[in-house]
């Protein structure tokens, strides 16, 4: 029982590997479109070149349409996905994979930082490039779709872009604030640091100043008592007195 | 500062505390010993009652029968003795303003006060021994300066001399109610580092309890 089900796995991932081996990668094109064989009017494809290299010259945004004669059973999304991957651009990019009189292409794939990053959710990701399907299957002919397809793709990836610039800027403000609020803080607590500090301070230096005080305001003296010298028959005090004439009536 | 159990339980010989001699109050005489006469000019207590006729007032702590001070002095002099008091326990005070003829001997004079004028109320032998009169003569500028039997023999003479001198400056200006705070500073000065003198001698001795 056991070999049966490993007899299966092992069709599946020779099946796999070999559908995936009937697609071989064409060669990174100079441009922006890659027609290996020839197979777009000549005017046509000048003008997507042209359009997609403003797009990547004005707005930084790689799109790349690959046209090609046959992907041999493999989805387009797929082929789409792997040439971007090998290809790309890790901030922002687009592949559109074209294949004449197939009817599930022009397909689509974008990627890159600002799409994976910003866009953390996958299905938002995933209801765009449905949207755009439906915009594309709209057009009646094959031109046209392809045309519709660079449009759109170009758009969406201008919408993350701008978003993602949004984003990026109130991220930076964002975090000059929370900079600030620490700064402020920080000086806040300095502040209340060095006050403390000096508080402390004066009352190590007031403390024992007080202890001290306190102490000769309540220091009592005392004198033993002695037996008296009496003399000259007086009763209290014998006689031993100073006197002194401050002002002289010469001075 | 001291233990009061001790120096109030015991009495101990005045000779042991004593920082200076004594002398006759009418010829200034050292004495050797306690005399009732003087052996040099036959001076006696009892003389100076036909000296100065008639009973001094009893002896107050202020008594300003001159007219010195102002009420504002006397009443700073009071606080004075009154810390003075709380610091000294055992010692009072009385100074006296009068005026005297010149000739008048003001060592005589303030020996028949302090030892003729009656006890006021409250006051026993003893606080009189521990009494210190300080006789101020405004119109001649004397000053006499008396301890009783009880201080005598903590202070000397040249120490009062310092403390008495020490009013001069004072003095001289009309500042008189300020020249006797200067005196009470100095005699303060001076009863403290006596008390620390006399505890001293007693902490480092027991033989000489009489």
């Amino acid at each position: 029982m056991n070999y049966f089900y490993l007899t299966i796995f092992w069709i599946i991932t020779i099946f796999a590997q070999a559908q995936d081996s009937n697609f071989g990668l064409p060669d990174r094109p100079l441009g922006q479109v890659s027609d290996h064989k020839k197979l777009l009017p000549t005017s046509k494809r000048d003008a997507w070149e042209e359009e997609l290299t403003r797009l990547l010259e004005n707005d930084k945004i790689n799109i790349k349409l690959v046209v090609l004669p046959s992907l041999y059973g493999t989805p387009p999304d797929f082929v789409a996905k792997k040439i971007g991957e090998a290809w790309g651009d890790k901030d922002l990019q687009g592949v559109i994979v074209y294949v004449p009189r197939q009817s599930n292409t022009p397909a689509f794939w974008m990627g890159g930082t600002k799409t994976t990053d910003f866009n953390q959710d996958p299905r938002r990701k995933n209801d765009m490039l449905i949207r755009m399907q439906k915009r594309v299957s709209g057009e009646l002919t094959e031109t046209d779709k392809v045309q519709a397809a660079i449009t759109e793709l170009g758009d969406t990836l201008r919408i993350f872009k701008s978003v993602w610039q949004q984003y990026t800027i109130m991220k930076d403000a964002a975090q000059k604030d929370a900079y600030n609020r620490y700064v402020e803080r920080r000086k806040k607590s300095r502040i209340f640091e060095i006050i403390a500090y000096a508080l402390g301070g004066l009352c190590l230096i007031l403390i024992p100043s007080l202890i001290i005080l306190w102490r000769q305001r309540t220091k009592v003296c005392y004198f033993p008592a002695t037996s008296a010298r009496r003399r000259f028959g007086a009763p209290y005090a014998g006689g031993n007195s100073v006197a002194i004439t401050l002002i002289t009536r010469q001075s | 500062m001291s233990d009061p159990s001790i120096v109030a339980t015991k009495t101990f010989s005045a000779k042991r505390f004593a920082r200076g001699a004594m002398f006759c109050p009418s010829c200034t005489l050292r004495l050797e010993e306690s005399v009732n006469v003087c052996p040099s000019c036959g001076f006696t207590g009892a003389q100076t009652m036909q000296m100065y006729q008639g009973t001094p007032p009893p002896m107050m702590e202020m008594m300003d029968l001159a007219g010195v001070w102002t009420d504002d002095e006397k009443n700073e002099i009071q606080k004075k003795i009154n810390k003075f008091r709380s610091l000294f326990p055992q010692v009072h005070w009385s100074i006296l303003s009068v005026v005297l003829p010149p000739q008048t001997d003001i060592r005589t004079f303030a020996f028949w006060v302090f030892n003729a004028s009656p006890l006021s109320e409250g006051q026993t032998a003893e606080t009189r021994q521990w009494t210190i009169f300080l006789l101020v003569e405004p119109d001649n500028h004397r000053i006499a300066v008396l301890p009783g039997y009880g201080v005598e023999p903590f202070l000397s003479d040249d120490q009062w001399q310092k403390a008495v001198w020490g009013m001069k400056k004072s003095w001289h200006e009309k500042s008189r109610g300020e020249a006797v705070l200067k005196f009470l500073n100095s005699a303060r000065i001076g009863l403290i580092e006596a008390s620390k003198r006399a505890n001293y001698i007693i902490s480092t001795s027991s033989s000489f309890i009489s």
